[in-house]
């Protein structure tokens, strides 16, 4: 028994029982999918309360019309909402196109917060909070510059909130536009459907957790006022506020009725540094709330922070582990003698990880297809392999940037 | 005193001349003690007589006389001393060498001792004892008549050929010229001196020749035949093997099973396997030889290693209850390698059978060949050269032991044609094990007597069905020490069943999906 035979068995035990905890999640999901259909359609009663939809942008001139000519076309009352769009040190022509905005709707509550250098460009958090300061709702919604929602996205999240003060925060689903513009966005829009129905949904049914998205969700005034708003260091804020919000002893609802949909990164280099930055915020966020793993104001959230330090810690310092050793087992430059794998269980694992992201696609329209099963293969050996590659490099420029005591910095993700 | 002194040298002297001629069967270190020198003037290559000398060779070899090879043109550049042999056989192949090699012809002319002469222009002062005339045949076909043979194919072609036209001494076999229906001797022996004008490779020719050289060297014993069977390896068709064994045991007829050596991985199933078709054979009428492995640096068997390489593969033949009785080489190969070959590959054996080279050149490269003679050899024939011609209605002495050998054959259809053609020949076909034989190792001492097998002397039981325990599961590599096996064996088997139960639930899970997309999405 070798050193590397030791590594390679916790490596191996690591990813086989996350792969477990997975097709967990997935069944619970599809149960929760299940229900949810079931369920009669919630409709608004009484009156509808005062919501504050706030729009985060900078340099967003290429989508934020149309976003906010979505956000105008909510089935709510008109006059019992507001959109603040935070026009965020844009050197762009966002601020003329939605001047113009606001003369075209006249008559409606459309705030457009233009900030510079000085009064903002601090990133996402920083603009979000500003606007906060400018509501008048007692709901904040947040919706992304790129954000185009269904008419009934809105009614749907108040109406969760209003039926369960337990709830803190109630989240909708995104979908993607642009799913057909390559075959990268045909992975992401199969990936953002499958983590929705098995992670979200999934972990709502088991655990009655969820974590804000960053968009298509509702919260509650008075518990952002109580958590002070956002985390201006987090780059992940969605997963910092969710993380808040169930310390508080809320708890956040996924309702997948709700549906907005959004433009993601059509090439890898774009891509790769979203989901980079999003592996480092989430970094950021489960290391900053690690002692609360073994403090009793932990309770809420300890399987959230278990569940992403398996993923971004444990799954992938496995995977780079089993993967280097094997490596240098067959280039000669370590020995394991460690019993050989059963290639039947691998294909077996590759086989449950097709299958059980095509069931979560069952769910939405248009997406029960061969195509879509043959992508779901083609991901695997592709574009889930690049995950490896996000998740080390996030880590890797988190440890750099906590190293030298880097500020966090924002990066503007390609519009189309 | 001197009474005595005398009595006894007249019974010495009476007792030699009553004794029988010497048998120059004998293990003998060299040639020259008491052997056959065999001088020839060329090999004539590319000629109707090609191999001949060869065929002498394997002659010689087959009936445990020790030759030394030498060819005339060398012999006149360094001389011999003839008197170091009993015998001398000359081959003449070139007219136009007659006249040269004086030397030799000098030397010649003052040996006392046997002399036999191969092809034409006998020397003159032993043709003279002969009372020998000569003649040349016409261009035209032989046949040859000798001991069971009939009108055997001789010359096949139209040449011309020297024949004995008259002379004094013991005739042996007849050559026909169908043509003109001339007949002559194939050869002659009066005394030690014997001739035979035209003498070429064939299996015919060498029993004709065969039967001269017994009578020439004072020979005693019954030759026998025996079916040998060689080219048999373990990726043969052990099956077909197995079936042979059945038809020749059917056939009531006794065989040899010539076996190629393994000196690698002797505890695969593909070597059991391989053993144990052998033990099967050996059960129904067979009996095993050895084959002589093939001496090269690329095969990875050299000269230094060659006796432990041979006495591994017969040590785990005898472990396994197989009895192999003699050795097979090519006589090129045997030659080639000299007293390495013989003391060292073929040191454990006492019997042995060359087969023809096909190749009588390696002669010219070749210095002493292998003197070392065996107890009991055979003459590798043909039986297509044979047995058409073997008339088995009439018992008949041969003068060596015969080995009709096969390549082993590659379609059972082929095989049984071959053993239809052997038992309706009525060859008396005889087994080899009834004979006394012996092959010893360090180890083992493998032998046989009157037909039973034995092994350190303890008999060996002959089973007769094919059944060989091969685990299936049998590592060909050392996988060595593998760590943590039973945990991953027992994980691998909790996770399949894990995968296996997700995906049937998923399978559930699937198809209560379509029906809801259906009703939502597709009504």
């Amino acid at each position: 028994m070798t050193a590397a035979d030791i590594l390679m068995v916790i490596a191996v035990f690591c990813i086989w029982s996350l792969l477990l905890v997975n097709v967990v999640l997935i069944i619970a999901g599809y149960w929760y999918y299940m229900k949810c259909e079931r369920e009669p359609e919630q409709t608004l009663t009484g009156d509808a309360p005062f919501v504050s939809v706030m729009v985060p942008a900078h340099n967003e001139a290429k989508v934020i019309v149309a976003t906010v000519e979505s956000l105008l076309a909510f089935d709510y009352p008109q006059g019992r909402y507001e959109i603040i769009v935070i026009n965020d040190n844009s050197s762009d022509d966002s601020a003329a196109r939605l001047a113009r905005l606001q003369e075209k709707h006249a008559g409606r509550n459309l705030i457009v917060l233009n900030t510079d250098s000085v009064t903002g460009g601090k990133g996402k958090s920083n603009a979000l909070n500003i606007g906060f300061r400018h509501s008048r709702g007692e709901l904040i919604a947040i919706y992304d510059a790129d954000n185009t929602p269904e008419r009934k996205a809105l009614p749907y999240l108040v109406s969760e909130l209003l039926r369960d003060d337990s709830l803190g925060a109630a989240i909708g689903k995104f979908r993607t536009r642009n799913r057909s513009a390559s075959l990268l966005t045909r992975f992401i829009n199969i990936e953002t459907l499958s983590f929705q129905w098995m992670a979200q949904a999934g972990r709502w049914m088991l655990f009655k957790l969820c974590t804000i998205p960053g968009t298509n969700f509702i919260v509650r005034k008075n518990i952002l006022e109580e958590i002070g708003g956002w985390d201006v260091k987090a780059l992940a804020e969605d997963t910092e506020i969710s993380f808040r919000i169930y310390q508080m002893g809320y708890r956040i609802k996924f309702q997948p009725k709700s549906v907005t949909w959004e433009q993601e990164p059509q090439t890898l280099p774009v891509w790769f540094k979203q989901r980079a930055r999003w592996a480092k915020g989430n970094i950021y966020v489960i290391v900053k709330n690690i002692p609360l793993l073994f403090d009793r104001r932990g309770k809420a959230i300890r399987f959230d922070l278990v569940y992403f330090l398996s993923i971004y810690f444990l799954l992938l310092t496995s995977l780079i582990m089993s993967d280097t050793l094997l490596v240098l087992h067959a280039l000669g430059l370590v020995y394991t003698t460690i019993a050989g794998f059963s290639s039947l269980l691998w294909t077996l694992a590759v086989v449950l990880f097709i299958v059980g992201t095509f069931i979560t696609l069952t769910t939405e329209k248009g997406e029960l297809s061969l195509s879509n099963l043959w992508l779901i293969a083609l991901m695997y050996v592709t574009y889930c392999q690049l995950w490896l590659a996000v998740a080390a490099y996030g880590l890797y420029v988190y440890l750099k940037d906590k190293v030298r005591k880097r500020e966090t910095k924002w990066y503007k993700t390609e519009r189309y | 005193m001197k009474r005595i002194s005398a009595a006894a040298l007249a019974i010495t002297f009476v007792g030699l001349l009553l004794a029988k001629p010497a048998m120059l069967r004998a293990d003998t270190a060299s040639g020259r003690d008491g052997g056959v020198l065999l001088v020839y003037d060329s090999l004539a290559l590319g000629t109707t007589m090609e191999g001949n000398v060869e065929a002498l060779l394997r002659l010689l070899a087959a009936m445990g006389v020790p030759a030394t090879l030498r060819q005339m043109e060398r012999y006149d550049e360094d001389g011999d001393d003839l008197g170091a042999y009993k015998g001398i056989i000359a081959v003449r192949n070139d007219p136009e060498l007659q006249s040269g090699y004086t030397r030799f012809a000098a030397d010649l002319s003052r040996f006392p001792g046997m002399y036999l002469h191969v092809g034409p222009d006998m020397p003159a002062f032993f043709a003279d004892q002969l009372r020998l005339e000569t003649a040349i045949s016409g261009p035209e076909s032989a046949r040859l008549s000798v001991g069971p043979l009939r009108l055997a194919n001789f010359a096949a072609g139209a040449e011309r050929m020297t024949y004995i036209a008259k002379a004094s001494g013991k005739a042996y076999g007849e050559l026909l010229w169908p043509g003109s229906e001339r007949k002559a001797p194939f050869g002659i022996r009066e005394g030690g001196i014997g001739f035979v004008p035209a003498f070429r490779s064939g299996s015919a020719s060498e029993l004709a020749m065969a039967y001269v050289l017994k009578d020439w060297l004072g020979l005693s014993g019954e030759g026998k035949v025996y079916l040998l069977y060689k080219d048999i390896y373990p990726f043969s068709d052990l099956a077909l093997l197995a079936k042979t064994a059945d038809t020749l045991y059917s056939a009531g007829i006794p065989f040899i099973y010539a076996v190629q050596p393994v000196y690698m991985n002797l505890g695969f199933p593909a070597m059991q396997r391989y053993m144990a078709v052998l033990e099967y054979a050996q059960a129904h009428n067979g009996t095993l030889f050895a084959g002589a492995p093939v001496l090269s640096p690329v095969a990875g068997i050299q000269r230094d290693t060659l006796k432990e390489k041979t006495a591994l593969f017969l040590n785990v033949l005898a472990e396994n209850g197989l009895v192999p009785l003699g050795v097979g080489a090519d006589a090129g190969l045997y030659w080639s390698n000299g007293a390495s070959f013989a003391e060292t590959g073929m040191e454990p054996f006492n019997a042995m059978v060359l087969y023809p080279s096909g190749n009588p050149a390696l002669l010219m490269h070749v210095g002493e060949p292998a003197c070392r003679t065996f107890a009991d050899s055979l003459l590798s024939v043909r039986w297509d050269e044979l047995g058409p011609y073997w008339d088995a209605r009439k018992p008949v002495s041969l003068p060596v032991d015969l080995a009709m050998t096969f390549g082993f054959p590659a379609v059972e259809a082929e095989m049984e044609g071959a053993v239809r053609e052997l038992r309706d020949s009525w060859l008396p076909f005889a087994d080899y094990k009834a004979g006394r034989h012996e092959t010893r190792t360090a180890e083992h001492a493998m032998a046989s007597s009157d037909g039973i097998l034995t092994v350190d002397g303890r008999q060996i039981s002959l089973r007769g069905n094919v059944s060989v325990d091969v685990d299936l599961e049998y590592q060909y590599r050392d996988l060595g020490q593998r760590s943590f096996e039973r945990l991953f064996t027992v994980q691998n088997y909790f996770y399949m069943t894990m995968i296996v139960a997700s995906l049937v639930l998923f399978g559930v899970l699937m198809a209560v999906g379509y029906r809801l997309y259906k009703s939502k999405f597709l009504k």
